[in-house]
C-alpha cells in the first residue's frame, strides 16, 4: 500500500490554489450574481440578474458566481 | 495525471467555461457528488443564447423545497487545469440558489474525483474510459 501511495504522489504535477473569493464576499453580495476579476483580486460588480451584470461589466474578462448566503448550510 | 485543487473554505470549486456556439460563460462550479447530473441556473442558459423551447423538459427536486421544472441542453464544458473539453447534458433550473453544480451524468462520468477534506484538497484526473468527449 505504501509503495502505491508513493507512486501516486510522484505522478502529481500541480496543486491549484483556491481562488479565495470568500474574503471578497460581503453581506450585500448574498443571493446575487457577482463578477470577479479573472485574477480573483476584486469584485468588478454584482447584480440581481446575470444579464444585468453582463451589461454592467461589458467586455471585461470576469468570472461569474452566484453567492449563497454565508449563514445558511448549503444542501445541494 | 492527478491535479490537486485546494478547497475554497469548505467548497470544492472549479473554474469552468460553458460554451454554446459562439457564446462562452466563465464561472465557478461546485463539484457535487450528490447531484445526478450537472445543474445550472437558467440565467446561464440565457447568457449562452439557448432557446428553452428547443430543449427537453425535466423536473428536478432537492432534499429541501419544492420540485421545479428545468430543461436539458448539451453544452461544451472546459475545466481550467484539466485536459479535454466535454460535451455534456446540463439541466438548467430556474431560481437555483447557486450558479452551477457539477454532477454525475457527464462530469463524474469523465473524471476520477477524490475528496480529501481532511487535507483541504480534492484531486481530479481524466477517466481513461472517455465516455464523454467534445462533439
Amino acid at each position: 500500500m505504501k509503495k502505491v501511495l508513493q507512486f501516486k504522489h510522484k505522478e502529481m504535477e500541480k496543486i491549484i490554489e483556491a481562488p479565495h473569493i470568500e474574503k471578497l464576499i460581503k453581506k450585500d453580495h448574498e443571493n446575487k450574481w457577482v463578477a470577479f476579476s479573472d485574477d480573483y483580486k476584486k469584485i468588478v460588480d454584482f447584480s440581481e440578474s446575470l444579464k444585468e451584470l453582463q451589461e454592467k461589466v461589458g467586455k471585461s474578462k470576469v468570472v461569474y458566481y452566484k453567492v449563497f448566503p454565508s449563514d445558511v448550510v448549503l444542501a445541494p | 495525471m492527478w491535479v490537486q485543487f485546494k478547497y475554497e473554505e469548505n467548497k470544492p470549486l472549479l473554474n469552468v467555461q460553458l460554451v454554446k456556439g459562439d457564446e462562452t460563460f466563465d464561472g465557478l462550479g461546485l463539484v457535487d457528488s450528490g447531484a445526478e447530473m450537472t445543474i445550472a441556473h437558467t440565467d446561464i442558459a440565457k447568457f449562452l443564447g439557448i432557446d428553452e423551447l428547443s430543449c427537453s423538459r425535466k423536473p428536478v427536486g432537492g432534499i429541501v423545497g419544492d420540485n421545479a421544472n428545468g430543461f436539458v441542453c448539451e453544452v461544451d464544458l472546459y475545466v481550467k487545469y484539466l485536459p479535454d473539453a466535454l460535451t455534456i447534458p446540463v439541466l438548467f433550473v430556474p431560481n437555483l440558489r447557486v450558479s452551477l453544480l457539477l454532477g454525475h451524468n457527464g462530469f463524474f462520468d469523465s473524471y476520477h474525483i477524490k475528496f480529501q477534506r481532511d487535507s483541504d484538497i480534492f484531486e481530479i484526473s481524466r477517466s481513461p474510459l472517455k465516455k464523454y468527449g467534445k462533439k
